[in-house]
C-alpha cells in the first residue's frame, strides 16, 4: 500500500464509468473515450471484446451480443451469454475496469495497479464483495471500496478547502445521487471532520427505470398506429431504449422532442417505424411515481439523521439523472432555502474516489472521513419465549465504520454440539424479512446449558463484514468465514487450536501521519537552515514520537508545535 | 468505566456536550481512522458513552431490561463487556453507567419498567 504507485479512483456506474487520479492535490479525469465518461457496456464481436463507446454503438444493433447495466446484477448468480460464452456480472465489470485501466495506461504512460472503486451506499455485503472480485479479476489491487454519495461529498469538501473557502455557516449537507441504475441519499455533517449521519437508498431505482416508462409509451404508439407488438422482442426493445434514453437527455434542455425512427427491428423481420412528439411534461407525468419514491427516501434519511429539511444547508446533486429539471425543482420545493451548488453530476464521484486514494496514500491528510453502515447486521437467535427465530441486532445501521461490536449469546442445551451462526442484513426482527448473508456451523466443546458464546461482528472500511466467535471458557476466538454470494452454503468451523486472532496491529510509527505532522513537514522543508530550523525539527521529532508512543504530554507538545507553526 | 471515557477524550467530568464533541473531533483529526483504526474505535466508544441521545438510550435500556439480560445489553451498548462482567450488576449501576446528563433519564426509564420478574444473570 505504501509503494510509489498512484491510486486511481474509479466510478463503476450502471450506465457510465469514469477513472481519475489525484495530481498535485487535485483530482483530474483521464479522458478515456474522449471526455472520460465511458459507457458501461460490453459487446463481444466474435473473439473480440469491445468496451465503452464502441460497445454501446454496437449494442443497439446486436443487443444479444452485448451486456449493459450489469451493476444491477452484481452480487447475484445471474449470467450473461455473449458470443457463445457465459459471464457473471463481475466478469463483465472486470472487462470494464480493465478497459478503463488499459486506456489510462495508454494515455498517461503510467501503470495502473491500485484503485479505489465506488459503490452505492446501499450496496449489500454480497454486492461489495462482487465489486472487489471484479477488481481482482481485472488484475487490480482494490485498496478501498467507498460509497458514492460520500465520495461526492468528499470532493465537494475538497473543492471548498482548496479554494480557501472557510465558510463556517453551513453544517449539514444532503447528497442526492440518482444514477443510471441506483439511488442513494446520504446526510452528512461537515465540520473539521466529515461525518455521514444517515445513508439510505434503493439499488434498483435509477435512470433505466425512467427510460422504461418512456419505452412503454413508445410501444403504445407503435401498437396504436397498427404496428406489431415488439414488447417481447429484444432487438426492437433495445432500439426503443436507446431512443428513449436520448429523448430523456434532450428533454433536459428542450421542452419537446420529435421522434422519427425507421427500421425498428420487428419479429417478422419487416421492421416498422415510429413518428411522434413527446414533451418534457409528458415524461415528468409518466415518471412522477419514481421521483416520489426518491423523495420518500430523502425524508427517511432526514428522520434517521434526526434533522429537518430546514437544517440542511446544501443539497448536492449527483448522477446524470439529476439533470432532469424536475429533480432540482422538486428538491427546491423540499429544501427551500438550501442551496444547490453547482457540482458536476458525472465526475464528482470519481473525483471523490481519487481523493480517497490520496487519503490512503497519505498525500491528503486534511480531510478525515467517517462513513456509516447502511444496513443493520444481526444474528439469528432462538427466542426462548416463542420458540421462533428472531434477529438480534449486533451492529445497528448508521453506525460509524470501522466498527466492531460483540454480543453474548447462550447455548440452549447441555453438551450442545454446535450452533448455527446465521448472519442477517436488514432492519426487521423477523428473519424472513431480512437478507441472509451467510451461514456457518460452529462446533462446540462439551459444556453445560446456558454457556456463553460471544459473537463479534466487524464492518471494515470497505463496508465488508467479518465475523469472529468464541465459546467463553472453552475455546479461543476464531474467525468465522461465510460466503455471502451463496448464503445457504454452510461452512464448518471447529472451535479449537486456533492460536492467532487473525488480525494484526496496523498502527506503526511509519504510518503515523496526521494533518499536524503533514503541515509541519511542509513548513520544515521550506525553512532556511539555521538554529530556528533545528529547534523546529526537534519539536517535530518530539511530537512524532509522542504520537507513536502515545505519551501523556502529547496535548502540550501538540500545542507547542501548533503555536510554533502559527509563528512561522 | 465512565471515568475511562473521560480520560480517553482528555476532558473533565463536567465537560458540556459541546466540549465533549470538540474534544472528539480534535482527537479524531489527530488520530485519523485511516492510520489509527484501534484508537478510533476507542475514541468512538468513549464519545458514544458520553453522548447518548435520549431515544437511543431509551430503546437500549428497554431492550436490555425487557429481555432480562443486562450483561448482554451492556456489552452491546459499550462495546467492551469485559470491564463490566467482573462487576456486580444491578439497576443503579446500570443507571450510573449512562453518565451525568443521562443518569436521571435512565432512572426514570428504569422506574417505569416492571422489574418484578427480573433475575439478573450477573448474580447467578
Amino acid at each position: 500500500m505504501m509503494n510509489e504507485a498512484k491510486i486511481f479512483g474509479i466510478d463503476l456506474g450502471t450506465t457510465n464509468s469514469c477513472i481519475s487520479v489525484l495530481e498535485n492535490g487535485r483530482p483530474r479525469v483521464i479522458p478515456v473515450d474522449g471526455n472520460g465518461v465511458v459507457p458501461s457496456v460490453v459487446s463481444v464481436d466474435g473473439k473480440e471484446i469491445l468496451v465503452g463507446r464502441i460497445a454501446k454503438n454496437r449494442a443497439s444493433a446486436f443487443p444479444e451480443q452485448s451486456a449493459r447495466s450489469v451493476k444491477r446484477k452484481m452480487g447475484t448468480n445471474e449470467t450473461f451469454f455473449l458470443g457463445g460464452k457465459s459471464y457473471g456480472p463481475e466478469d463483465i465489470s472486470a472487462m470494464i475496469l480493465r478497459y478503463l485501466c488499459d486506456e489510462s495506461e495508454r494515455l498517461e504512460g503510467h501503470k495502473v495497479s491500485n484503485v479505489v472503486i465506488t459503490v452505492p451506499a446501499y450496496f449489500s455485503d454480497a454486492q461489495r464483495r462482487a465489486t472487489i472480485d471484479a477488481g481482482k479479476k481485472a488484475g487490480l489491487s482494490v485498496d478501498r471500496i467507498i460509497n458514492e454519495p460520500t465520495a461526492a461529498a468528499l470532493f465537494y469538501d475538497h473543492v471548498n478547502i482548496s479554494s480557501g473557502s472557510t465558510d463556517g455557516s453551513w453544517k449539514h449537507a444532503l447528497v442526492y445521487d440518482l444514477g443510471g441504475g441506483t439511488f442513494d441519499v446520504s446526510v452528512l455533517r461537515m465540520s473539521e471532520i466529515i461525518e455521514v449521519l444517515a445513508s439510505t437508498g434503493d439499488t434498483r431505482l435509477g435512470g433505466d427505470d425512467f427510460d422504461r416508462c418512456i419505452v412503454d409509451h413508445l410501444l403504445d404508439v407503435v401498437r396504436s398506429s397498427g404496428g406489431p407488438d415488439i414488447s417481447r422482442f429484444a432487438p426492437g426493445l433495445a432500439r426503443l431504449s436507446a431512443v428513449a434514453e436520448q429523448a430523456k437527455i434532450d428533454l433536459s434542455i428542450k421542452a419537446t422532442v420529435e421522434i422519427e425512427e425507421a427500421n425498428i427491428p420487428t419479429p417478422d423481420g419487416r421492421g416498422c417505424m415510429i413518428s411522434t412528439v413527446i414533451s418534457r411534461n409528458d415524461v415528468e407525468d409518466w415518471t412522477s411515481h419514481l421521483l416520489e419514491r426518491t423523495v420518500d427516501f430523502v425524508r427517511k434519511s432526514l428522520d434517521e439523521a434526526k434533522l429537518h429539511a430546514s437544517d440542511i444547508d446544501k443539497v448536492l446533486l449527483v448522477g446524470g439523472m439529476t439533470r432532469m429539471p424536475v429533480v432540482s425543482r422538486r428538491l427546491v420545493e423540499l429544501f427551500g432555502d438550501a442551496s444547490l451548488p453547482a457540482v458536476d453530476p458525472d465526475l464528482s464521484v470519481t473525483f471523490g474516489a481519487a481523493i480517497q486514494g490520496g487519503i490512503i496514500k497519505g498525500e491528503n491528510v486534511e480531510q478525515v472521513l467517517l462513513d456509516v453502515t447502511s444496513h443493520t447486521l444481526s444474528l439469528g437467535t432462538l427466542d426462548p419465549f416463542s420458540g421462533e427465530i428472531r434477529c438480534a441486532p449486533i451492529i445497528p445501521r448508521n453506525t460509524q465504520i470501522p466498527a466492531t461490536r460483540a454480543r453474548l449469546f447462550w447455548t440452549v442445551m447441555e453438551n450442545q454440539k454446535l450452533v448455527m451462526l446465521e448472519v442477517f442484513q436488514g432492519e426487521s426482527e423477523k428473519p424472513e424479512e431480512n437478507t441472509l448473508i451467510g451461514r456457518a456451523r460452529l462446533e462446540l466443546a462439551k459444556a453445560e446449558a446456558n454457556s456463553p458464546v460471544e459473537v463479534e461482528y466487524s464492518y471494515d472500511l470497505n463496508g465488508i463484514i467479518h465475523l469472529t466467535a468464541e465459546h467463553k471458557g472453552f475455546s479461543k476466538k476464531v474467525e468465522v468465514y461465510f460466503d455471502s454470494r451463496n448464503p445457504r452454503v454452510e461452512l464448518n468451523h471447529l472451535l479449537e487450536d486456533d492460536e492467532s486472532d487473525g488480525r494484526g496491529d496496523s498502527e506503526t510509527a511509519e504510518a503515523a501521519v496526521n494533518f499536524v505532522v503533514h503541515r509541519a513537514r511542509i513548513l520544515f522543508e521550506g525553512m532556511p537552515s539555521g538554529p530556528e530550523k533545528d529547534g523546529f525539527a526537534a519539536l517535530l521529532a518530539r511530537y512524532e514520537s509522542a504520537l507513536a508512543e502515545d505519551s501523556d504530554d502529547i496535548d502540550d507538545i501538540e500545542d507547542d508545535l501548533l503555536s510554533a507553526m502559527d509563528k512561522l | 468505566m465512565i471515568e475511562s471515557a473521560y480520560e480517553i477524550l482528555r476532558i473533565s467530568r463536567d465537560a458540556t456536550p459541546e466540549e465533549t464533541r470538540a474534544a472528539y473531533v480534535r482527537l479524531v483529526r489527530r488520530y485519523p481512522p485511516e492510520r489509527f483504526p484501534e484508537r478510533f474505535a476507542a475514541l468512538r466508544n468513549a464519545y458514544g458513552k458520553l453522548c447518548l441521545d435520549d431515544e437511543y438510550l431509551q430503546n437500549i435500556l428497554e431492550t436490555g431490561v425487557c429481555h432480562n439480560s443486562p450483561l448482554e445489553f451492556a456489552g452491546f451498548l459499550w462495546g467492551d463487556r469485559r470491564e463490566l462482567i467482573s462487576e456486580e450488576s444491578n439497576l443503579s449501576d446500570l443507571a450510573a453507567l449512562t453518565g451525568e446528563g443521562n443518569a436521571r433519564k435512565a432512572d426514570s426509564i428504569l422506574e417505569s419498567v416492571d422489574t418484578s420478574n427480573i433475575e439478573w444473570r450477573g448474580k447467578n
